[in-house]
């Protein structure tokens, strides 16, 4: 119990030292911040795949967005107080995915949340802006209560004395009755905006700032997966979880997918291309409700730590644009390869992982997802229904991404004078956080099968994939080089 | 009982309602400050000394003269009122402290005269074993709390304390009937004397003999009756109407002190009516069945339209007013729940709605007196940060959804009770109250965070407020340790949560009160 108390107390006195520096010797706070985020890790324990994962990811992103956060707040909002919220949220996120009883579970689910909400106001806070109030409240009714409700049903069936001495997944909760399990199941559906409660996120995710909307679509909706996940621990009606899951988890595949294409404004887009894949992630799931094959749990992680990192990218990226152009419509922009061209290889190799190329993390999952939906193809109209709808959303997931990219690539578009946009030295620095950022989602994979040869988790098919992943990574360094000295070759024509 | 300062506890009350003003007129202000102040102190140390003493003995009794339950008048004390007038007092010594240092009205005196004879009222009711008593201190309390809202401040704080008065008055009044009938049915006063006979109608009690004829139709129209006054008392929709308006027309320390000692009488009361006068195991208990199942409803729908109408208020006051009245609605639900741990939560939430408000109301009003009063510069940041802690501290136990705070301690309580008693309905609406009133404490929280943004570029000058700076910080800080230290208490020590369910058991318990004041 110490020892636990003290690989969390330990990186929380770094990451408050460091914020408590970081007004006036901003290097040295970021350091000391990145350090103690890298000490999370001290909590990974690879006794559960899915919780191991995604608290790796929330340690990366945290490590990245420490040093973007920075920057970010100083230039919109000329302080740093944007900072230690940010980092309260990620430790929280981080603590709860690393906890083992139900009871800081719900306490630290219940601080993100509530963290959540400051960040989606802070414009509010920070300078008036009602709009952000608004979303604020919406995402309170909407995603928090919903929530709160199935937490406190699952405490109110542990019971106290277990809630603070048996571990999260051995709890035996009796969520037999249907109406309580569909009164869970949508309270987590709540949480990772899926039908029908998924209309407060778009609101809520455009107008958070970039740093806050890329924590909130990254990593908090996955929290919403992960309660879906800890329920299929408990004792349920598998058939009637998977179906309702099912369900509404086409639903918002499709939609989020359609309204993400027709978006115009580049954050509304990244919103809403998270309903829809974090719908395609419970659909996945809910395969793996009915079939308890552990293949889908895989999948089910691998593509949340792509998505995650992916999301994570673009909103940082949306935030950069902000700063850079004060601009959020594709049809005014288009020249951002112009201005800052490490950016928008950044953003390209990052939507080309998600939409499947090795050897990203994206890759991975897509095989895992697909190999697992053709093994039970034949057993029921389910599958087939699962890889038609799979396949719309990959469809339109390029669509809604080729609009994306048109902000940054578009043949006809003029960079605007120097004082209409800002080419100042610290604003284009944060290209190298986004294109850390979107260099983790293919690193990941070198750390996964680093992690699989040490022999802590168990990826069947990984070892399979060993020859595929290391000409795809050396073809891929190649392809980087390449795209590269095109760059350079092109900017240094024009300045020529 | 062992020594009889608690019984002192409403006399010293009423004494202090008439030594202040008479030493404000005679002698000089600052003396009556003083005594007032010292009164509140002595209160509180002797609450404390008896809720430590009844956490070994159990229920202890004190004969007013010598005589007898039931020919004399006796006070009883157990756990639930015991911790109770704990809380209670704790919120006395704050308000006293307001009142003294940011109160500036020429009457102030007249003012800590009203607000210790409430406090008469109110401990004479906590503590009371007989029913006529109960009503002669209820109605001391309400007579006080309709002056106190009307008090000297304008046509609207009078139009208010007509409403309360005369609407109190005429609903009070059926208190006394109710009392009228008991004795002529029951043949007397003492609240453990009825208890006996409703279980067992044939028992003959020294002095005061048997019952009078039937007793089966007085029962039910006094259990009936009494409900009503109780609901009135604690604001429960459709007998809200008088609360929202008192609210907004008595001075700030008087609604911190409605909210957390005179409207939890009603609850109280019922608690006292259901589960101890008229318990499972009496006469007319499938009538008392239908009653609880008439509070389960109105206690459901009085939540839900309440926490609804807190979303879009647009004054701090009548929020609390709202909230309180949706709070009050949850622990009548953990009343109607009929199990241990809904009735401690029930009593827990009494305590963390008294120390939400206070803390809100309190950390609200020093900000305002910040804002127009100035103060020297460091000093003002920590009470200003101090305060705005307090206000977010506050409004995060009202919402009650993080363990370090006791408000979610009540909330799990309620709804495990709930649960365990089988009505999930009550349990959803639990919650989804919350939500609801969550959305208007959130709003308001950010609306007053901005309001208040702007004062730190006022002139710092003068620093003749030292007393100001002083109460201040003891005000916030020691809300703030009430609040904080009971919550982290009830996360990490699992003795502390249990002893909360044993003050459920001890309710539930009713034969042990009766055999120590009946032997």
């Amino acid at each position: 119990m110490y020892s636990s108390l003290a690989t969390i107390a330990v990186p929380l006195a770094f990451i408050f030292a460091g914020s408590v520096l970081t007004p006036r010797f901003r290097v040295y706070g970021i350091v000391i911040r990145v350090i103690g985020f890298a000490l999370f890790s001290l909590n990974i324990s690879f006794s559960d795949l899915f919780s191991s994962l995604i608290l790796l990811t929330c340690i990366i992103v945290g490590v990245v967005i420490s040093g973007y956060s920075v920057k970010y707040s100083i230039l919109k909002y000329g302080n740093t107080n944007l900072v230690p919220l940010l980092d309260l949220f990620v430790v929280s996120m981080i603590l709860v995915f690393a906890s083992q009883y139900l009871i800081e579970f719900i306490t630290f689910w219940l601080l993100t949340e509530l963290l959540g909400f400051f960040l989606i106001a802070y414009d509010y806070m920070a300078r008036g802006d009602v709009v952000a109030l608004y979303a604020a409240v919406k995402y309170l009714l909407f995603s928090m209560i919903p929530t709160d409700i199935a937490l406190f049903i699952i405490l109110a069936l542990v019971g106290f004395e277990e809630a603070f001495t048996v571990p999260i997944r051995e709890t035996f909760v009796n969520l037999t009755n249907p109406a309580i399990l569909i009164m869970v199941i949508v309270g987590f559906f709540s949480k990772a905006a899926i039908f029908p409660l998924h209309f407060w996120l778009p609101d809520a995710h455009s107008i958070a700032p970039a740093p806050a909307s890329a924590l909130l679509s990254g990593l908090m909706v996955k929290m919403g997966i992960y309660g879906l996940y800890l329920i299929s621990f408990y004792r349920i009606d598998t058939s009637l979880a998977a179906y309702t899951m099912l369900f509404s988890g086409f639903l918002t595949v499709v939609y989020g997918a359609l309204q993400a294409s027709l978006q115009r404004d580049i954050k509304r887009l990244l919103a809403y291309s998270t309903t829809s894949n974090t719908a395609l992630i419970t659909a996945a799931l809910a395969l793996y409700f009915l079939t308890m094959d552990r293949v889908f749990v895989e999948a089910t992680i691998l593509y949340t730590v792509a998505h995650s990192f992916y999301k994570v990218t673009m909103f940082l990226d949306s935030g950069l644009i902000e700063l850079v152009t004060h601009e959020r419509y594709i049809e005014r922009l288009g020249y951002m390869s112009k201005v800052v061209p490490l950016e928008s290889i950044a953003i390209l190799s990052t939507i080309l992982a998600i939409l499947g190329m090795p050897p990203s993390t994206g890759f991975i999952a897509k095989v895992f997802l697909f190999t697992a939906i053709s093994k039970y193809l034949a057993k029921s109209w389910v599958y087939l229904a699962m890889l038609v709808i799979a396949s719309i959303k990959v469809a339109l997931s390029i669509i809604y991404n080729v609009v994306y990219l048109k902000s940054h690539y578009r043949g006809d578009a003029k960079v605007p004078s120097i004082e209409d946009i800002e080419r100042s030295k610290s604003v284009l620095s944060l290209q190298h956080y986004v294109l850390a950022s979107s260099l983790s989602i293919y690193l990941f994979v070198a750390a996964l099968l680093v992690i699989k040869y040490t022999g802590y988790i168990e990826l069947e098919l990984l070892r399979k994939m060993f020859t595929t992943l290391l000409i795809s990574t050396i073809l891929f360094i190649v392809l980087g080089a390449t795209m590269y000295t095109m760059t350079k070759g092109l900017s240094k024509e024009r300045s020529a | 009982m062992h020594s009889p300062e608690p019984s002192l506890i409403p006399f010293i009350c009423l004494m202090l309602a008439a030594l202040v003003p008479l030493t404000s007129m005679v002698a000089n202000k600052k003396l009556s400050n003083l005594i007032a102040l010292l009164g509140s102190i002595i209160i509180f140390t002797i609450a404390l000394r008896l809720f430590m003493v009844i956490e070994s003995v159990g229920v202890a009794v004190y004969r007013f003269g010598g005589f007898p339950a039931p020919l004399g008048v006796v006070y009883v004390f157990d756990q639930f009122n015991s911790f109770l007038a704990v809380s209670v007092s704790f919120a006395l010594v704050l308000t006293v402290v307001y009142v003294v240092v940011f109160e500036s009205s020429e009457h102030k005196y007249l003012l800590y005269s009203l607000i210790y004879l409430l406090m008469a009222g109110v401990y004479g009711c906590l503590f009371t074993g007989d029913v006529f008593n109960f009503y002669v201190s209820i109605e001391l309390a309400a007579m006080s709390s309709y002056a106190l809202t009307g008090f000297y401040r304008g046509r609207k704080a009078v139009r208010a304390a007509i409403i309360y008065g005369i609407a109190g008055t005429a609903i009070t009044s059926f208190l006394l009937l109710a009392c009228f009938i008991l004795y002529g049915s029951y043949g007397t006063l003492n609240i453990a004397d009825i208890a006996l006979k409703s279980r067992n109608v044939n028992l003959e009690v020294e002095f005061s003999g048997g019952v009078f004829g039937d007793i089966l139709l007085p029962s039910k129209i006094s259990l009936a009756l009494i409900t009503w006054i109780f609901l009135f008392k604690s604001g429960i929709i459709p007998n809200h109407f008088w609360l929202p308006e008192a609210y907004l027309a008595a001075p700030l320390p008087a609604i911190v002190l409605f909210t957390t000692s005179a409207d939890i009488l009603g609850i109280y009361g019922i608690v006292r009516l259901y589960y101890l006068v008229f318990s499972e195991g009496s006469l007319i208990s499938d009538f008392r069945a239908t009653m609880l199942g008439v509070l389960f409803f109105l206690g459901t729908v009085s939540a839900v339209i309440a926490s609804m109408l807190v979303a879009n208020q647009r004054t701090i006051r009548k929020l609390i007013a709202y909230s309180s009245i949706s709070q009050f609605s949850l622990s009548l639900l953990g009343v109607a729940s009929g199990t241990a741990e809904g009735l401690s939560g029930s009593i827990l939430h009494l305590v963390v709605n008294g120390l939400g408000d206070a803390s809100v109301l309190y950390s609200v009003g020093i900000l305002k007196y910040y804002s127009s009063n100035p103060v020297k510069g460091g000093k003002r940041k920590i009470i200003l940060s101090l305060a705005r802690v307090t206000l977010i501290v506050g409004l995060i136990n009202l919402f009650g959804v993080i363990p370090i705070v006791p408000g979610f301690w009540s909330k799990a309580l309620l709804v495990l009770g709930l649960v365990k008693a089988g009505m999930t309905v009550a349990a959803i609406a639990v919650l989804a109250s919350t939500g609801l009133c969550a959305i208007g404490y959130f709003s308001t929280l950010m609306k007053i965070l901005q309001k208040y943004r702007s004062t730190n570029n006022l002139n710092d000058s003068g620093s003749k407020h030292d007393i100001a700076v002083v109460a201040s910080i003891f005000i916030l800080a020691s809300i703030l340790m009430a609040c904080l230290g009971l919550g982290i208490g009830l996360t990490v020590y699992d003795t502390l949560r249990d002893k909360v369910v044993e003050f459920g058991y001890g309710v539930l318990d009713s034969w042990t009160y009766i055999k120590t004041v009946i032997p």
